[in-house]
């Protein structure tokens, strides 16, 4: 573990948790865990002694449900930079600390979408549509009477939502409790991360960036060193 | 705030054993068990570390998808 790497696992821990703290009350502190000598590190809240630490969420003061995060940052291909490979976030109820919805992304997702959602909840109507579905594509549809099983896809790994909308989530459309001034803490990390993915893209695609901006009136000068190559994996796994 | 706290791998691995311990479970079946959706609910806390712990380890992480 490099003190370059930790520093900057460190920054994306204190970043995560400055923006719990001014939009939940109540929200733990964010830290970083490593093992020594290894370049992986887990973001999550966490306890003064260590332990792993839920962010409450509150109705009127009462704490009704509660949100887990998890980060997991791994080196990129290039081995240089850290990479966010993995996030998890659920959140639980008090009643029967069962996950009540999750927001997942793996950039390393195999069958199911990269980023997604997934909903713990039953509708009838639509158990009716995955059974018959089942009978006919029993692949598709595995386990026709869990509605939790279905991961509805949310922009892959360039597009997907930032944990600020999940927290816009669950204030606005959940009416959870939030810290006075939360709404300008939350535009202000979505723009951040938007203009971070933003970026990502246009290394992605180059030749692409280049012609826009060409069409807008600049004048752009390919570098002569290396030759254009296009990343599109991302924009087309789904 | 962003503190970084270091582990060894025999602590992760120690830890492992008490959350298994603590759900009655053995690994494998509470993989099996999340692949079809069907933990108790302290299971999904549990798994949540067992992956983070799994890729701390530098094992392949599995998940409930």
């Amino acid at each position: 573990m490099t003190d370059e790497l930790a520093n900057k696992a460190a920054d994306f821990a204190r970043e995560l948790g400055e923006t719990l703290a001014a939009t939940l009350p109540q929200a733990p502190s964010v830290d970083v865990q490593a093992v020594n000598g290894q370049n992986t590190f887990i973001v999550q809240p966490s306890n003064p002694d260590g332990t792993v630490a839920r962010v409450p969420l509150l109705v009127n003061g009462a704490k009704l449900a509660e949100l887990s995060i998890v980060l997991y940052l791994d080196m990129d291909w290039t081995g240089t930079f850290l990479k966010n490979v993995r996030t998890d976030c659920a959140a639980y109820s008090v009643l029967d600390r069962q996950p009540l919805f999750r927001m997942d992304y793996r950039a390393d997702m195999q069958s199911a979408p990269v980023a997604h959602w997934q909903f713990h909840a039953e509708r009838g109507a639509l158990t009716h549509l995955l059974s018959m579905a089942q009978a006919h594509r029993p692949k598709a549809v595995e386990s026709p009477h869990m509605l939790s099983r279905l991961h509805f896809p949310m922009g892959g790994e360039r597009f997907r939502p930032c944990i600020e909308d999940l927290i816009q989530f669950v204030i606005e459309e959940c009416g959870v409790d939030a810290v006075p001034g939360w709404d300008r803490v939350v535009q202000a990390g979505r723009e951040r991360w938007r203009r971070i993915q933003l970026r990502t893209v246009v290394r992605d695609l180059q030749l692409e960036a280049a012609e826009t901006l060409v069409r807008e009136g600049w004048t752009v000068t390919p570098p002569s060193n290396k030759g254009l190559t296009e990343s599109a994996a991302t924009l087309s796994r789904w | 705030m962003g503190e970084i706290r270091t582990t060894t791998s025999e602590a992760l691995v120690a830890e492992r054993a008490e959350l298994l311990r603590t759900v009655g479970r053995d690994e494998a079946s509470l993989r099996a068990d999340a692949a079809l959706g069907a933990l108790a609910g302290d299971e999904w806390y549990a798994l949540e570390r067992l992956d983070a712990i799994a890729f701390l380890l530098g094992e392949p992480a599995f998940v409930a998808a």
